[in-house]
This record gives structure tokens, sequence and C-alpha cells, in this order.
């Protein structure tokens, strides 16, 4: 009797324990996240996803180093020094493979983002001044990952606008195997999100707004798509689709409603040394942030151009481009000089925060200046040279107060305005996209520097396109590859 | 308390009017052999004593002794009915082998009813030897376990296989279990370059080891058996004169031999081929007299970095420990330090430990258990790989001209471009940065535990543990201002803070009943159900700026915090498990077992699993016609199937979700990163065996033969998905792998005599991994690996080099796997799949020699059958990195035409891919290895009793002394942990040291 009073007890004991435990002792929410169910609860639960969204672009794979390195390595900007780090090397060889890392980084991150910015697009948040003003930085964002993924996988619109482009996407599913849709398509769908965005975004730079559910006011910074930034996009857009009507419109539009304004010579060497975000309409339209807490460390932009120890300095400047600056010309205060072997050599002092405990360097994505030369490149396609030397000479002039302005015509003047961007935007990530529209092959393009190795590009390479990831080949039998990949 | 004292003073005269008698009495074993320390109880009083060191014994006895008990390890105790008897004298007999206990899981269980595959280790195999955890001793001892070392880091974590490698993504690491604590094992840290938890044990408190590896005896442990499961016991008290014991090693670390192929050049032959190169480059004597200069060729310095870097590492372990108790209380305390320092300059580890092991019978019925450890563990751990700061890295990447010191004595820094004996090419100077930089982990451990058993019934035991598993660990690295990483930073600090508390409660209900005709069958069960949860929390914390000191490291001094988080990660567990063995006369055994598990890890759709398994046992030498055989004394045939699981996948990765962190501007920012499977679960394996245990000659000889299939399905894989949708895979439970092999331990005594005797061990294992099912059936790269279904899951995928040209000195490679065409590019070069890092076959050897009093032990371990790679040569063969230093080997390099050579051409700067990874940078990784050398002398009995001591040894002892290798073009230590790739580790050390052993 007592023995089975014992046994009862036990085995009170142990219903007890077993009990206690059931289904609630396995759930245990994660410390860094929150179940994703596809809603958004509030318009600062939108906030939070929109700065996510936005920290997609600085995926070392996109803004945060390879876009931009791309844009003047794989060009004539610069070169990989000898001894280099051996990153990236595949934009100065043309030789990318279906594997390569470069083209498969920027096709995942990008769709990543764009992948941000549908949940927020597709919300059902009831509208207010905070819903709409992300919503339409979000169709903005979603904008330029496609304009990216186009012009870097797809044959360019000026050259065949019914190739084949990339899958538009606008909303999410998991078991989508999208084919690509024409070139034309795409940038019709990127239009129409920037027209959107411009649309939707209320503030301009410098203006905030505050969001009702942490009564945090939201300042609208250079880090961030502002109404004309959307249009400067829209600029960018047409420029590249060789739409120069559009492209005016738009251009002019930044120009004359923005506030915006070049950044004066005297300024220009602080304006680049700056690292923090800007509020006063100087210059930058948009740019990528970059700070103290949240950076790419070693994998920086400005760690791939700043010399050891601070950086790699795996990208050093090529004769061709330093020797287009004039001695009296500002952007030379950004190039400092070096000796290799006794050949005087070139580095790119525009990002100088890679040790910069405080703050880390933002990356541009458009700038005022770009605008400008946009409405001078069409202005001049649309045959009115004299304004075209107007907004010309503007950025000339303002980076070289000694300079007279150019004075050419007809094609030298189109060519002025190219090389213009070419030092203007340099180390921007902007020249390779110049031959890109203008179908023109590379004729500087060289391997090294000391010794000169030529390595020009010609217009039929096919490696000027990203190939179409084999990771996406392999998954996704509706797509396609472009020519020349197997 | 007064009216106590009061009652126990009434009471005293009482107890002293009980009548008294004294027993005396000799205790011998069979060959008349006095038996010292062996335990006299009286039953009834559970009053007692131990014989002396002649076998004697006196207790005095009251009235109500009747029954006198007398026991001894390894002997059957044996209880005797005093009567009028005043002088009772005993033999205790050997206890009988088939008696022997072996620990399984929750439990342990009489050999001839053990019907799965165990290996055991006893306390004799695992102590005062120079490792850091105890899972470096396995290494060579348990058949069918493979431990390759990866780093010669003190304190290094070691990826241990069991049966081969069962999972893809997730966990293949044994399960570890001490004192029924399922710990927290691997590397828990967090900035540590290598380290492990298992550290923080003192391997000289344990008392057993045993490997459980099939189905049969895995399946009891669920969802977390499937990778084997290592079930540690530490040592106990038994009742009786208290026994101490000191065990101390003191010795010297020394770079253990590298292969021939490993020398690096000195700055002459650098130059040298410097040049050469520049010529073969197309260069003029311009050219060749800049670079000379540049790289340090006219500076007259010549370093021998290894030498540099490496130094004679002190070795210390000193451990005391004390054991003993009474019929009620029983103690095992210990102490120990042990301390080693690497060959490698800044890499060595420190461990204080104590244990308490603390038995209280307080009845027949119920009695209690406390365990309880404490351990503080420091490691200092320089990087591996490619870091700037790897000491063992400055071989190949600082050239043999750049110049460790400056005139003065001092350690030279300089980093002026102008100066080629500086070091301004990336690389640091590693005598600087091992003595001001900072990679410290300090890891604190406490498992203890608090347990009761209570015998409900004759045949019912109920039992409850609750234990605790506790690691904090403080990470410090710091990068000094002046040079290395931290220089231009102002130094940079990075601490992180970690604690694991990890609970874990055990209740089980033991039954056993005998039943059938003549109550022949007999029945063991056991219920039991078990809950645990593990928590982790670390907080990191980064800062720089610091004062221009090389002496003050914390944060409080840093101008700038960079970095700080804080995060955790949890996991629990439950689980009813059972298990029930039927034998019928420890003849015919018949077992099963079942588990019930739920996790965290698992996916709400897919909570629970069931896992299970059968088996039986047939000793054949029970049987009557055996009687006959006298050559054959035992012989047993088992087998067994069932199912396991491997939980060890990411806590929280089937759940879908927004994840922050991913900051911008300055704000707080999140996108759905994470995109989940809701029907996420464990991976599951399968696993049939098939042993035959049996020996010969009254156990001279003996052997263990198993073979068995292991499938595990379900393995996690990415999925791939459409990177169109913003993921590029979901995890997904979709792969097979196979893993089929044998094990084959011998064990001899070939010589036994009254004062010689040898005894022999042997293993050999044979293992063959095969990838039964990848998701789409596709091909994963996983370079330098490939998977591919059919083949080794860690087949190198790799192109062939087709040796040298001899007309031009290029680089050739087969174009394909027909080996019919050579090309001299690179990448017209098909991969194929080719060979395995795993061995096919490996194990151990040990000989043991005792003559008089002295003892010879040697071990060694082998692995044959795998390819080795070395993972940084790319940077240091041939001329595409001719700032960097180079291998000797380049020395064989072409020359002219007709040169028969496997080195090409040296150019300065060279394109051609020759350094690329292909088959010439892959070794056979076949070894024998003497592992550990010991010659001992143990002082005669006379001379013990004498010093009144009961055993005192002295030893020398030497690991790592002798090396055989079988490709001559290694450049690596052919033994580079599971995956067979080097990677600019910690070198490995061979000590000599000595050693004491009292006993008293």
């Amino acid at each position: 009797m007592k023995t089975t009073i014992k046994i009862f007890i036990l085995s009170v004991i142990i219903a007890a324990s077993i009990t206690s435990c059931k289904k609630d002792f396995f759930k245990l929410p994660p410390y860094n996240g929150s179940p994703a169910n596809g809603t958004i609860s509030s318009d600062a639960d939108m906030n939070v996803l929109a700065n996510g969204m936005y920290a997609g672009l600085r995926s070392v794979n996109l803004y945060g180093r390879a876009l931009p390195v791309k844009g003047d390595l794989a060009a004539d900007n610069v070169y990989l020094k000898t001894g280099n780090s051996g990153r990236h090397l595949v934009f100065r060889d043309f030789n990318e493979t279906t594997a390569n890392g470069e083209a498969a980084g920027a096709w995942n991150d990008a769709y990543a983002t764009i992948k941000d910015a549908n949940q927020i697009i597709n919300s059902t948040l009831t509208s207010t001044p905070v819903v709409d003003e992300l919503k339409g930085e979000a169709y903005a964002v979603r904008a330029l990952m496609h304009f990216e993924l186009v012009r870097n996988f797809a044959t360019p619109y000026t050259v065949d606008q019914n190739a084949a482009g990339i899958p538009i996407v606008t909303s999410y599913n998991q078991s989508a195997l999208p084919a690509r849709n024409t070139v034309k398509e795409v940038y019709t769908q990127i239009i129409s999100d920037l027209n959107q965005a411009f649309s939707m975004i209320s503030l301009n730079q410098g203006q905030s707004i505050t969001i009702k559910t942490t009564n945090y006011t939201r300042e609208m910074n250079s880090e961030f798509i502002s109404k004309y930034a959307a249009k400067g996009l829209l600029a960018k857009v047409y420029l590249t689709m060789g739409d120069w009507q559009n492209a005016k419109a738009a251009a002019t539009d930044v120009i004359s409603n923005s506030g915006f304004s070049l950044v004066t010579a005297g300024n220009y060497t602080s304006f680049w040394a700056n690292p923090a975000a800007r509020t006063d309409k100087v210059e930058t339209l948009f740019e990528v942030s970059s700070d103290a807490a949240s950076n790419l460390s070693s994998d920086q932009l400005s760690a791939f151009y700043q010399q050891p120890p601070i950086g790699y300095g795996d990208l050093w400047i090529t004769n061709d481009l330093y020797s287009q600056y004039s001695a009296t010309d500002v952007r030379r205060n950004v190039i400092l000089l070096g000796n290799s072997g006794g050949n005087t050599v070139y580095f790119n002092n525009k990002y100088s925060n890679t040790a910069n405990p405080a703050d880390k360097d933002d990356i541009k994505v458009l700038r005022y200046a770009d605008v400008v030369l946009i409405l001078a490149e069409a202005n001049a396609n649309l045959s009115d040279e004299t304004n075209a030397k107007i907004y010309l000479n503007a950025v000339a002039e303002s980076r070289d107060p000694s300079f007279a302005g150019y004075s050419s015509t007809g094609a030298q003047l189109k060519s002025d305005i190219i090389n213009e961007r070419r030092k203007e935007l340099a180390f921007e990530g902007d020249r390779y996209w110049d031959f890109m529209r203008l179908n023109l092959p590379i004729t500087n393009h060289i391997k090294t520097q000391n010794p000169y190795v030529a390595f020009p590009i010609p217009i039929t390479e096919i490696h000027r396109l990203f190939p179409i990831p084999q990771s996406e080949m392999d998954v996704n039998p509706n797509i396609t590859q472009n020519a020349g990949y197997n | 308390m007064k009216k106590g004292l009061l009652f126990f003073m009434l009471l005293f005269p009482a107890s002293v009017l009980l009548a008294q008698k004294t027993i005396r009495g000799k205790v011998v074993d069979e060959s008349g052999t006095p038996i010292a320390n062996a335990s006299v109880t009286i039953k009834e009083t559970r009053q007692g004593g131990t014989t002396d060191a002649s076998g004697n014994y006196i207790i005095s006895a009251d009235d109500r002794a009747r029954t006198l008990i007398f026991s001894f390890i390894g002997k059957e105790s044996y209880e005797v009915s005093i009567g009028n008897k005043s002088e009772i004298n005993v033999t205790l007999k050997h206890q009988d082998a088939v008696l022997e206990e072996v620990v399984l899981g929750y439990g342990s269980q009489v050999k001839p009813k053990v019907v799965s595959s165990v290996s055991t280790l006893k306390a004799k195999d695992v102590e005062n030897k120079p490792y850091t955890s105890v899972d470096q001793e396995l290494q060579g001892k348990v058949a069918g376990l493979q431990a390759p070392v990866a780093s010669g880091q003190p304190g290094a974590f070691q990826s241990i296989r069991i049966r081969g490698i069962g999972s893809a993504t997730a966990g293949a690491d044994p399960l570890y279990v001490v004192d029924g604590i399922i710990i927290n094992s691997g590397d828990l840290t967090g900035l540590t370059t290598t380290a492990n938890a298992l550290a923080g044990l003192n391997p000289n408190d344990i008392e057993s080891i045993s490997v459980l590896k099939d189905a049969q005896a895995t399946s009891i442990y669920g969802s977390r058996g499937a990778n084997g499961v290592i079930v540690i016991t530490t040592k106990r008290g038994r009742a009786g004169k208290t026994k101490f014991s000191f065990a101390t090693e003191v010795g010297g670390n020394k770079l253990a031999k590298l292969p021939p192929n490993a020398r690096f050049l000195n700055a002459t032959e650098y130059i040298q081929l410097l040049q050469e190169g520049i010529i073969n480059a197309g260069g003029d004597q311009s050219d060749v007299d800049f670079y000379t200069e540049l790289f340090g060729g006219n500076s007259g310095v010549n370093t021998d970095w290894i030498k540099t870097i490496t130094r004679t590492g002190l070795q210390q372990d000193y451990n005391l420990s004390a054991s003993g108790g009474d019929s009620k209380n029983q103690f095992y305390i210990s102490g120990g330090y042990f301390s080693q320092q690497a060959t490698v300059i800044g890499s060595d580890f420190k461990r204080y430990s104590f244990r308490t092991n603390y038995k209280h019978i307080a009845s027949d019925k119920l009695n209690f258990t406390v365990n309880l450890t404490g351990s503080n563990a420091i490691q200092n751990a320089p990087n591996n790989g490619g870091s700037f700061a790897n000491p063992v890295g400055s071989l190949p990447f600082l050239r043999p001209t750049a110049n460790p010191y400056n005139a003065d004595g001092t350690i030279n820094i300089s980093t002026d471009p102008n100066d080629p004996t500086s070091f301004y090419n990336g690389q640091y100077n590693p005598l600087y940065i091992a003595k001001y930089d900072k990679h410290i982990n300090n890891t604190t451990l406490i498992q203890a535990s608090v347990g009761a058993e209570y015998a409900v019934l004759k045949n019912l035991k109920f039992s409850s543990r609750f234990g605790i598993d506790y690691n904090q660990i403080e990470e410090v690295d710091f990068w000094n201002q002046f040079h290395g990483d931290g220089a231009g930073l102002g130094g940079l600090l990075q601490t992180n803070n970690s604690r694991f508390f990890n609970w874990i409660n055990t209740n089980q209900f033991d039954y056993n009943m005998n039943f059938g005709p003549g109550k022949k069958i007999r029945l063991d069960a056991k219920l039991g159900y078990e809950v645990q949860k593990s928590k982790s929390y670390v907080v990191y914390q980064a800062g720089q700026g610091f004062p221009p000191t090389n002496q003050l490291y914390y944060g409080i001094n840093s101008a700038t915090p960079v970095g700080a988080s804080s995060n955790g990660s949890d996991y629990s567990f439950a689980g009813l498990y059972s298990s029930a063995t039927f034998s019928y006369q420890n003849k015919y055994i018949l077992s099963g077992s079942f588990r019930r598990d739920g996790s965290s890890r698992f996916s709400q759709n897919n909570l629970y699993g069931n896992f299970w398994s059968v088996g039986a046992a047939w000793n054949i030498d029970k049987e009557k016609f055996f009687d006959k055989i006298h050559f054959v004394n035992g012989l047993k045939l088992r087998g067994s199937y069932g199912t396991t699981g491997n939980a060890a996948i990411g806590n929280y990765q089937w759940q879908p979700q927004i994840q922050y962190g991913v900051n911008y501007g300055g704000q707080p920012g999140g996108t759905f990163s994470v995109v989940g499977n809701m029907n996420l679960t464990w991976e599951s394996t399968n696993q049939a065996d098939i042993g035959l245990d049996a020996s010969f000659l009254k156990d001279r000889v003996s052997f263990i033969f198993d073979v068995y299939r292991r499938v595990s399905n379900r393995l996690l894989f990415d999925n791939p998905l459409s990177s169109t949708t913003g993921f590029v895979s979901f995890i997904d439970n979709i792969g097979k792998i196979e893993n089929k092999g044998f094990e084959f331990t011998l064990n001899g005594t070939p010589i036994k005599t009254k004062d010689f005797s040898w005894d022999l061990s042997f293993n050999i294992s044979h293992n063959k991994n095969k990838v039964l099912t990848l998701p789409g059936h596709k091909d994963i790269a996983s370079s330098p690996f490939l998977l591919r279904e059919g083949y080794d899951f860690r087949s190198f995928y790799v192109r062939e080099w087709a040796g040298v040209d001899p007309a031009n000195g290029n680089p050739q490679w087969w174009v394909d796997g027909t080996h019919t065409q050579k090309t001299s590019n690179y990448n017209s070069a098909q991969r194929q799949l080719i060979g395995s890092a795993s061995p096919k076959y490996y194990g151990g050897f040990t000989s043991t020699l005792n003559y008089k009093g002295v003892d010879l032990e040697t071990d060694f371990v082998y692995n044959y059958g795998n390819l080795v790679r070395d993972g940084w040569i790319f940077y240091t063969i041939d001329g595409a990195y001719p700032d960097l230093n180079k291998f000797a080997i380049n020395l064989q390099r072409w020359q002219k035409p007709g040169d028969i050579t496997n080195v090409p051409k040296y150019v300065f700067g060279s394109t051609n891919n020759s350094n690329g990874f292909s088959t010439r940078f892959l070794y056979k990784g076949d070894f024998i290895r003497l592992r550990n050398m010991t010659v001992g002398y143990s002082l005669p009995k006379e001379l013990i009793n004498k010093l009144k001591i009961s055993a005192l040894r002295i030893y020398v002892r030497g690991t790592n002394l002798w090396t055989k290798t079988y490709d001559k073009n290694l450049t690596v230590d052919p033994e580079q942990g599971v995956n067979s790739q080097s990677n600019l580790n910690v070198f490995y050390t061979k000590s000599l040291t000595v050693g004491l052993n009292v006993n008293f």
C-alpha cells in the first residue's frame, strides 16, 4: 500500500513535469528577428523596413563596392596595381564566366533589395503622408535596382530595345520562375516607378516628416531618395535610353525646381572629405550611407582606393585620366601622387574616411553635376548647342576657375561633354556606362600602366554584359542566357 | 540545540553498554596474495574498516552485527555470516570479466547483455596525457572514430567523425554527455581563432569514456544521436581509506618535423629566383637591378622566419586528488593545473580546475549525489589563414630579406616603402604582433548536478537529476596601435563576453524482473523524461584610438567606440525515452529502445520526432556445446537496427524572419531576410550494425568486429530558388548520404609471465562514404570539393596536373578525364572529381611492455587513402606573387629546353595559373605517427611500503616523435583536420616531458 502511494506520488511528479513542458517550452523567439508574416503593422514599422531596404544598396556587390569599381575599372579611369589583393579582376580582364561572383552578387542582391521595396510598396497600410513618402522612396529604389540590373545584364536600350532584358519583379512569390522581359518593358517599368516615386515623395532634401507611431522626426537628407533625387534618377534613365527630349525635361525640372547647386571650387576638397549626410542641397542628390556603426569595414569602396596600411589601395588612376585635368582644376585636389618603381602614380582621394572612427564615406549614386551634364548632353543632341555649352561650362568652369569654357560644336561638343563627365564623375562608377549607352569601344582600357599594357575592349566583346548567373540558369528554366555565355 | 546535546550524552553511555566483540582476519586473492585496502563492512551497522598492506584487518562489532561484507575493486564482493567467529579469513575472487559494467546512455549494462557497438576507454587511457581536451585522446584509440588534429594551437577545437560524415550542412560532431549532462560542446567562442568547450574539463578527472556508435546505443538520445554519442563519466570515491594521488608532468614542446618540401627559400635563393623570373618575364638588366634593390637583394638580410616564429614551449601539468569515504559518504576531490605553450609564438593555454564528486547513502533505499567541477581556461590563440597578423602566415608572405630586428636589437616595425627590409607590403612583423596584439579567450566552466536515487521497490528504482553546464567566455582581441592591423586606427579592441547557460533535468525509472519458466528470463527496463534548455547571451564591444602605450588595451582607454551589440541564441529539447532488455540466462538478449523528442529547433509543423532501435545478441560461449571448445572462451554475435536524428541545425533556422541590424543612416533597419521553412526538421539516420566479439586462450587474445551501414537522410541543404524572388535558396530536408564500413579491434597479450608482460592493441576502421541524393540531383560546389550523387562527400573537384612541358617550361593540365590531351591554358582544363579528403582506412596501434617495474608504452596512429591539400600554396609557388617568399621546391624549376621537372619556369608576375589549384597541390595523406611513447619506472613494492605510499612511478614521454609520410611532394603535415586542408594553423608540436605519479 505504502509503495503504491510512493509510485503514485512519483508518477504525479513526472506527469507534472511532462505536462508543464508543452509546446510553449519549444517556442523560443530569435533575438534578432521577428516573425515574417508578410504584413507591415505601422508607419514606424514601414520606416524600419525602408531603412533595411536602403541598407541593401550598401551591399559589397552593389554600390558598396562592386558597381562603382566596375564603372571605372572596366573603362579607362583606373587600373589594378601590380600586387593587388586579387579582387574584381574580371572588370579588368573581361573574362567573366557564368559562375562569376560579381555577376551573381549583383543579381542576387539587387533582387533582394527589390523584394524589400516590394514589401513596402505592396503594404496595405492606409495612406498617410508618411506611408506615401516611404512607398514613394521604395518605388524609386525598385526602379534604381531594375535600372542597374538591366544595364549590367542586358543589351543597352540604345542598341536593341527588344533584346532580352531582365525579369521585372513587383511582388514576392517564393516559387516564381520568371522569364526575361524585354529591355523596353524593363525601362517602361523603371520610368513608371520613378514617376510614381516623384508623385508620392513629398520631401525635398532638408525637409522632414514625423512618424506618428513613434513621434520620430525623419529628416530627408542626401542618404535617402528625395523628390528631386527621384527626378534626377529619371533624367539619368532617359539619358541611358538616349531619350533626349525626356532627359531634358527631367533634368530641367531638377535644375529649375529642386534648389540644388554645384559645390564651389573653394569647397570642393572639403565636400569630398566630408563623410556625413547633407541637408543643404549642395551637389549630392543621393548617396548610400556608411557610418561608424554600419559599414563594410575592409570591403568599403574607400579601402579599395586608400593605400596601405589603411586600405588595399588596389586601384590606381590611369595616366590617361590624370592628364585630362589641367593644373588649376580643383578636381586634382582629390588625387594623390605616389611613387612606384620610379614612376609617378596617382591615387584617388575622393574617399578618405576608411580609418575615420566617427564616420565612413558615403557612396555617391547621383550628383547635381551629373544632372547638369545630362542637360548639356540632351541639349547637344537636340541641336541646342548654346544651352548645351551653358550647362557644360557651368560644371567645367566651376571646377577650374581659370578655364575659359568650351566653345566647340557638333561632334566635338558632344565629345567634350562626355570627357567632362569623365573628369567630373571619375571614381563614381559612371564612365563605363557612357561607353555602353553610346555603344563605343573602350580604346584606352589597360591591363597595367607600368609597363603599359593596352587592352582595348571592342563593342563586340561579349563580356561587356554580365552573364545571367549559373545559379539562376540552373533553377529557372524560363530564363535565357546572354549571347556568348554558355 | 542544548537539548539535543543532552539527549546525545544520555544516549552515549547506553551505546557503550552494547556488547563489543573484535573480529580479525586476512583478505587474500586467488593466488594467496594479500589485498591491501579491501573494504570490510558490517552489513547491519554500516561500520567497518579496511585491510592493511598485509591484508589484515581488525574491526569491532556490537550485538547487531550479523554479516560481514568484503569488497575490493575488480573482485567479486563476498558476504559472510559472523556467527560466533572471531577470525574470518577470506579469499576474494577475481571479478569475472562477464560482469564488467559498460556505461551506456542513461545507465550501464553488464557486458554480456550489451547488444550495441560501444567502445570504452578507462581512466588509465586518458589520464596524464599532454592533451588539452579529452577528445584529443580518442584519436587512434577507438575503432570507427576519426579525430585528426587540425591545429597545434593548445585548446583548439577538434572535429570528430564517428563512422564517417553523416551530415552536409548541419553539425556532424558527436553529442557529448558528461555525468548525465548533455553539454554544449564545440567552439563556443566568437572572436577566437579556435577554441574547444571540452578543454575546460580536466582529463585526469575522467573515469571512463564510452563511445556509442550504432543505433542501438545512440537511439536513446533520439534526435541528437545520429552522429554518435560520447558518454564521459568522472571519478567517484569508494568506501575505504582515503587515497591521494599526485601526478605531474613537465617538459618542452618543439616544432614537429615538417616535410622537406615545406622549406622556404633563403635570401640568396630568393633573389636568384627573382632575377631569373624577371628575365623570363621579358625584363632587362635594369628591371633586375630595380627589383633586386626593391625586394632587398642588396640588404644583406637573410631571415629564417620559421626560426623566428618558433620556440621551445613549456609544458606543465599538476594534478592532486583525494578519494575515499565510508559506507555512507563517498567523495572524490581534485585540483589541477595544466599549462602548455605551443611551439609558435603567441600561442598557449592554461587551465585551473577542481572537481568534487560526492555521494551520500542515506539508507538502503535512498542516496544523493552532488557533482561539481569548475575550471578557468586561458588561451592565447593567434590568427590563422591569410590574416596578416598570423605568425605562421608570415612564413610564406614575408620575404627572407625582411628584417625582424633593428640594428639595436629592438623589434623592427618599419613600414618604410624605401627600405626593402621593412614590412611595407601587407604582412607584419610577427614578433611585434605576438608581443603586443592580444587574442585572449578566458573561459570559466562550471558543470554541476544534484541527483537522488530512490528504490521504490526492490526492483524499481527512481532517479532524478538536475544539472547545469555553464560557460562564461571573455574574449579580448586587440590590435596594437603601432604595427599591424591596428596601426592607422590607433589600435582596435574587440571584446566578446558570452555566457552559455544550459540546464537539464532527467527523471528516470529503472525496473527489472525475472519471469518465465524457472524465472530464467530477466527484464531490465527504463523509462525516463528529460527536459533541457540552453540559453546563450553575448555582448560585443569595439573601440579604437588608444593611448600611445602598449600596456592599456581595455575599452575604457579607447577614444572612440566603433561597435557595441548584444545578442543571444537559445534552444530547448524535451524527450520521453525508454528501453527494455530481455535476457535469457545471459545467452539470448533482445533489446529495444524508443525516444520521442521535441525541440525548439524543429518547425511548428514537425515539432516531435520518434526514434527507435532493436537489437539482439547471442552469447554463443554460453551454449552447452561450447564447453568443449577450450581455446575460445568468449563468443558473441550481435546485431541492431534503428533510427536516430541529427538536431545540430540552427536554433532558428526554420522561422521566417524579419531580421534587424541592417541599419541605415544611423537608424534601425530590418528586412525580410530569413525565408525559413515551416516544415523544417531534424536530419534522420537509419543504421544497421552486425558485430562479433570473440576472445581466445583465456582472454589472451580478443577481437571485436563490426560492420555497419548508416544512411542519413532528410539532410539539410539549400534548396535553390530563383534569385529574382530575393532569396537564393531556402533550407530544406532533402539530401541523403550513405556511410558503410567495418571496424576491427584486436587486443592481445603475447607474453605474460610473473615479471614480464606485453600487451598489444590494434584497431582499423574502414569507411566508404557516398552521396545518394542532392537537391534536384544537381552537383553542389563546395570549393575545393564538389558534391555529386554517387561520389564521396569530400571528393576534390580539381584540374588534373599534367606536368611541365620540357620544351618551354610551361605548366600543363589534362584537358579532360581521358588524359589524352594536355593544355597550358588552365581554363581549358576540365575539373574532375578526384579522391577524397576522408581516409579509407585509419586507426591505431598500441604496445605496452612491462618488465618488473619498467613499462614502455608506444601509441601509433595511422591514416590511409585520403588526399591532403595545401590551402595556401597559391601564393608560395611559381612566380605569380614574386614579392612573397617561395617554397624551396621552386629551385627545381624548369630552366632550359629538355629539363624534366615538375616545377614550371619561374616567371615574375606569371599569370599562367600554374599556381592555381590542381592535383599538383594534392598530396597523399597517408601517414603513420608515433603519437606517444612513454618509458616509466614504478618503484618496487618493498620500497613503496617503506616510504608508506601505495605507488610511485616516474616516466619520460615523447609525443609526435616520428612520422612516416608517403608523398615526397608534401608541403604541409598530412594531418589537417577532417577536411584535409591546411590553413596556416599553429604547427604541431613534438614534446618531451618527464612525469611523476604518486599514490598514497
